[in-house]
């Protein structure tokens, strides 16, 4: 009965540790593909409608480029004027945080808006190049929970 | 209660007693093979329900920054100044230091009836023993303004990212 008890212990403590890794293992991709896509639209796509940066209220879906991997300066300047809460709900990102910025090649900080923080539970960060204002820019977007 | 009666009643409780206790060890038998079997069959299902999360989307990641780089390259004319030196300092500026890199630029010239191979440049590191490594391509073709539809020169250019080895 006690090896009966060990045994039954044992694997409910394993099934545990299994369903932990892999919810969090499912957390990760979700945040993975919801990062590689926002980066993604931010650094190729103008936005939807593609003059949102001129009525930030209307805005359905962020993109800051002016051309693939050619970043408006308006666009990015709207985007950092956005509200916290508004910007994070139109990437799709309700239930995590992001923190997005800007830095040149040398990785001085050119922009940056959202809130970062050291105490997350999964974080990933997602980085592309482009080009503002007629240099070479880091575009970096880090999604965390 | 006699003697008799006494001792009756004895065997019946020893006899209860010896029934209940095998009927308990058989009990414990079957539990533990139940726990086994369906530890049995948890085991294939967690394994495969791990190995399902895995994603190529860090791949796609690297493909990503490779094409960047030559966009970047393209935009800011250094692909076009066929310059060895120029073209390694502006890859090594673009992508982070956590990644090393090789790249093969082909630059053709258009004769009228088809591109002839004019130069090739070979540059970076050896990528033999990345673990992973993801590789962007892209053709520029630049037509001359007098005549639109001829083409002056053109280049292709592949790049190919992968995460530094220590």
């Amino acid at each position: 009965m006690i090896l009966y008890a060990i045994v039954v212990t044992l694997l409910i403590g394993w099934v545990a540790v299994e369903q932990k890794n892999f919810i969090y293992a499912s957390d990760q991709n979700t945040i993975l593909t919801s990062g590689t896509s926002i980066i993604d639209m931010f650094v190729t796509s103008k936005g939807v409608p593609v003059n949102w940066e001129t009525n930030t209220a209307s805005v359905q879906a962020i993109g800051l480029a002016s051309s693939a991997n050619r970043l408006s300066s308006k666009k990015v300047n709207s985007f950092l004027t956005l509200d916290y809460n508004t910007s994070r709900t139109n990437l799709g990102l309700n239930n995590t945080n992001y923190y997005f910025t800007i830095t040149n090649m040398s990785g001085t900080l050119l922009n940056s808006s959202g809130a970062d923080s050291n105490s997350s539970t999964t974080a990933l960060v997602f980085t592309r190049y482009a080009a503002l204002g007629g240099n070479n820019v880091r575009v970096t977007l880090k999604i965390y929970r | 209660m006699d003697r008799a009666d006494k001792m009756n009643r004895y065997k019946d409780e020893e006899h209860n007693r010896g029934t209940v206790t095998r009927k308990g060890f058989v009990f414990s038998i079957d539990a533990m093979l139940s726990v086994l079997v369906l530890a049995a069959l948890l085991a294939p299902i967690m394994y495969f329900s791990s190995s399902a999360s895995s994603t190529n989307i860090p791949i796609l990641d690297l493909e990503r920054k490779g094409s960047d780089t030559l966009i970047l390259l393209d935009k800011t004319n250094v692909i076009q100044g066929r310059n060895s030196t120029a073209i390694g300092q502006a890859v090594n500026l673009t992508l982070t230091s956590a990644l090393a890199w090789s790249l093969t630029a082909e630059y053709y010239n258009y004769t009228g009836t088809a591109f002839t191979l004019n130069q090739t440049l070979t540059l970076g590191q050896n990528d033999s023993n990345a673990t992973s490594e993801a590789a962007a391509y892209r053709v520029f073709v630049c037509s001359s303004l007098d005549l639109p539809m001829s083409f002056d020169i053109s280049k292709k250019v592949q790049i190919t990212v992968f995460p530094k080895t220590v």
